[in-house]
């Protein structure tokens, strides 16, 4: 039989296990360029950032980004502010770069960072277009015409080392514009892809146009007074959440214990329904939130919510899409229930069956049942948009993209959706 | 259909060449067996104890197997909130070689998803209590998923080289350390008429192991382990097509009985 030492012996080997698990960050380098910041330099006007944006080639760096990426503009507002971004869609390592820009004179210049979100890999990258490689022209706002007339001469580093490493990207082409819904999971992504913002919050729902985002799906669940919330899991855990002494199901608790005593992974608070609906009509460009319901209950309160921010949208001229994601048969259920069911834009995941029952607009196959060509162009010849979920594979997304007919995908990784979208020929 | 090929080229500092590992393995196996033939004297097995994992001439003994299971808990970074540890019932056998080669061969399975390895061993005892071998295995893993919402499967090649070192604490208790390189040679998916591929020719990870085997009851001889791998692939979760390009750990319990 086991003898009390060798249990000891094998208790001990086992507690040398314990903290094995590595953990990794990927924090956002913090940004400080002479040149950027001179007081000379200016915002770039809407003409020079419409044509900025394209296919590149990527003439040196390629062994970082790859031989292409996918340079588009977005926005974020803050009250009377707006800030524009320019993210490069790479696709060596599921990579991407956020820039911002400014102009001085006739030379355009970039500063921003990197990020491979496989890993942690993450630093500063700096560009210029000079006068006589695009920043002439960009600054008399006219549109190039040809390859190479835009030239982003750079360089970037690693963490928050000195960029030092050559990186030029070389207009070749404009971008693919063609419709493709690309839904951020999780507003954004998930926190285990140690992005700045944590999943389901505010601030990763701004986040998500720089990632490639048009759209986002979030979780709703209830806390125990009824208010619907962004929350993923079924239960609070340190996973999501910052150490706070509450455990259990999230709906055991109020919003106002949830609002005093937990935090997200990176400090902000659990977002009510309404807050991130607010800050995506008031605060971003993205024009489609599915509402994926974790719960199992009445729908009316998601649905008074859904009702009232697409009248604000409408109200504001904003284009914008509120769906209510239907994951299973008791949410079906719950959603034929509802008094006006059939003028609630629904997303419905079952099967085509289930979809025709609810006379849902799209439908959301899983990504794992294959691009069911036969089945999409079905439901698309009965008037309705297929979005497929939740693809984060860099070649199935390509294949998906290639041989499929979807209207949209839902991804972790929206900056590859994009990169693959933006290049297709 | 279209065959993605994925070359590697990150991880350039951590780079080893797995296939280069299997040929360089194969020539050192074939130099210590030459040398073990070579030996005029047979070597006496002076261990009595049956065991699996412990470094050790196999003596007269011709096969050795045990029966148990693998549990391996699911890492966070790929089953988030669902962390469970999932069995995988492990057959292993030793065949006898000669003096210092045996050969080690081992079957996991779950059913939808399933591991075959097989690998040789040379083992050398260095004193009467501590021994040590080293070894090359190469193993093969496939699985099916095909529910309401899956229409997957996979397969794969792996590599993993490894060295044991054994210390025999009293006659009836052997403690074993191994460790092993993982290199995941091949794997290919399919989701319905989709399909990609990996060739890779890196290491993917490292796995540590602690086995204890000792008797247990009328007669029969059991083993318990631990075994931390961090690789950035792990066969058993194929079906969830985590894209993580980071090492991540796998601990794993080891039980099994030696028949």
């Amino acid at each position: 039989m086991i003898k009390c030492y060798q249990a000891i012996v094998f208790l001990l080997l086992l507690l040398s296990l314990v903290g094995c698990e590595k953990k990794y960050e990927a924090p956002v380098p913090s940004l400080s360029w002479d040149e950027y910041n001179a007081p000379g330099a200016i915002p770039l006007t809407f003409r020079t950032r419409q044509a900025a944006e394209g296919v590149y080639s990527v003439t040196d760096g390629a062994d970082m980004f790859g031989e292409q990426v996918a340079l588009k503009w977005s926005f974020l507002i803050k009250g009377k502010d707006t800030t524009y971004y320019l993210s490069a869609f790479c696709e060596k390592d599921v990579s991407y770069i956020v820039l911002e820009g400014k102009r001085a004179h006739q030379t355009l210049y970039f500063e921003g960072y990197w990020r491979k979100i496989i890993n942690t890999e993450t630093g500063i990258v700096r560009f210029t277009i000079a006068a006589d490689k695009g920043g002439k022209w960009l600054s008399a706002d006219k549109m190039p015409v040809q390859r190479d007339s835009i030239i982003f001469s750079g360089v970037f580093g690693n963490n928050q080392d000195l960029p030092l490493n050559k990186i030029t990207f070389k207009y070749q082409r404009p971008l693919n514009l063609k419709p493709l819904a690309i839904l951020a999971h999780r507003g954004g992504g998930r926190t285990s892809d140690l992005l700045p913002a944590s999943e389901n919050s505010v601030e990763i729902v701004k986040l998500a146009s720089r990632l490639g985002a048009t759209g986002i799906e979030i979780d709703i669940r209830l806390t125990k007074d009824g208010i619907p919330i962004l929350y993923h899991d079924n239960s609070l855990n340190l996973r999501l959440t910052q150490k706070n002494g509450l455990v259990g199901p999230i709906e055991e608790y109020t919003y106002q214990q949830l609002y005093t005593f937990v935090r997200l992974i990176n400090g902000e608070r659990i977002p009510t329904l309404a807050e991130v609906l607010d800050a995506t009509l008031r605060n971003t460009n993205l024009s489609f939130v599915w509402l994926d319901t974790k719960y199992v209950g009445s729908l009316q309160v998601v649905r008074k919510i859904q009702k009232e921010y697409l009248q604000k949208a409408d109200a504001a001229g904003r284009k914008l899409e509120i769906v209510i994601g239907l994951p299973e048969t008791k949410a079906v259920d719950m959603y034929l229930a509802l008094p006006d069911y059939a003028s609630a834009p629904a997303l419905c995941e079952l099967d085509m069956e289930t979809v025709r029952q609810t006379k849902a607009q799209i439908w959301a196959p899983r990504w794992t049942l294959g691009t069911q060509l036969d089945a999409v162009v079905q439901m698309k010849a009965e008037g309705r948009r297929v979005f497929v979920w939740t693809l984060d594979v860099p070649q199935y997304i390509q294949q998906y993209q290639e041989e499929g007919d979807f209207d949209g995908m839902l991804s972790n990784y929206p900056s590859i959706v994009a990169y693959y979208h933006y290049t297709q020929l | 259909m279209l065959t993605y090929v994925r070359s590697s080229i990150n991880y350039a500092n951590v780079k080893a060449k797995g296939k280069n590992a299997i040929t360089t393995s194969f020539t050192v196996f074939l130099l210590l067996w030459c040398a073990s033939l070579s030996m005029a004297q047979e070597l006496a097995d002076t261990l009595q104890n049956p065991r699996i994992f412990f470094p050790y001439p196999m003596g007269e003994r011709q096969w050795r197997t045990s029966i148990g299971l693998v549990f391996t808990t699911t890492p966070q970074d790929i089953t988030e909130e669902v962390r469970v540890r999932v069995p995988a019932i492990d057959l292993h056998t030793l065949r006898n070689l000669n003096s210092h080669f045996y050969l080690d061969g081992q079957l996991k399975s779950q059913v939808i998803q399933n591991h075959l390895s097989i690998g040789i061993r040379w083992a050398h005892p260095i004193t009467p209590r501590l021994s040590f071998s080293v070894g090359d295995d190469i193993g093969a893993w496939f699985g099916f998923l095909k529910l309401e919402s899956f229409n997957s499967r996979g397969y794969g090649w792996l590599n993993y080289p490894n060295i044991s070192l054994g210390y025999r604490l009293k006659n009836d208790l052997l403690l074993t350390f191994k460790t092993e390189a993982i290199f995941n040679l091949h794997s290919s998916s399919y989701v319905g008429d989709n399909r990609i591929s990996y060739n890779n020719n890196r290491l993917n990870g490292v796995g540590f192991t602690w086995v204890l085997e000792q008797p247990f009851y009328n007669k029969t001889h059991f083993t318990l382990g631990v075994r931390a791998l961090y690789t950035d692939f792990n066969w058993q979760f194929w079906s969830l097509h985590a894209t993580f390009d980071r090492k991540i750990f796998y601990p794993q319990l080891i039980f099994g009985f030696i028949l």
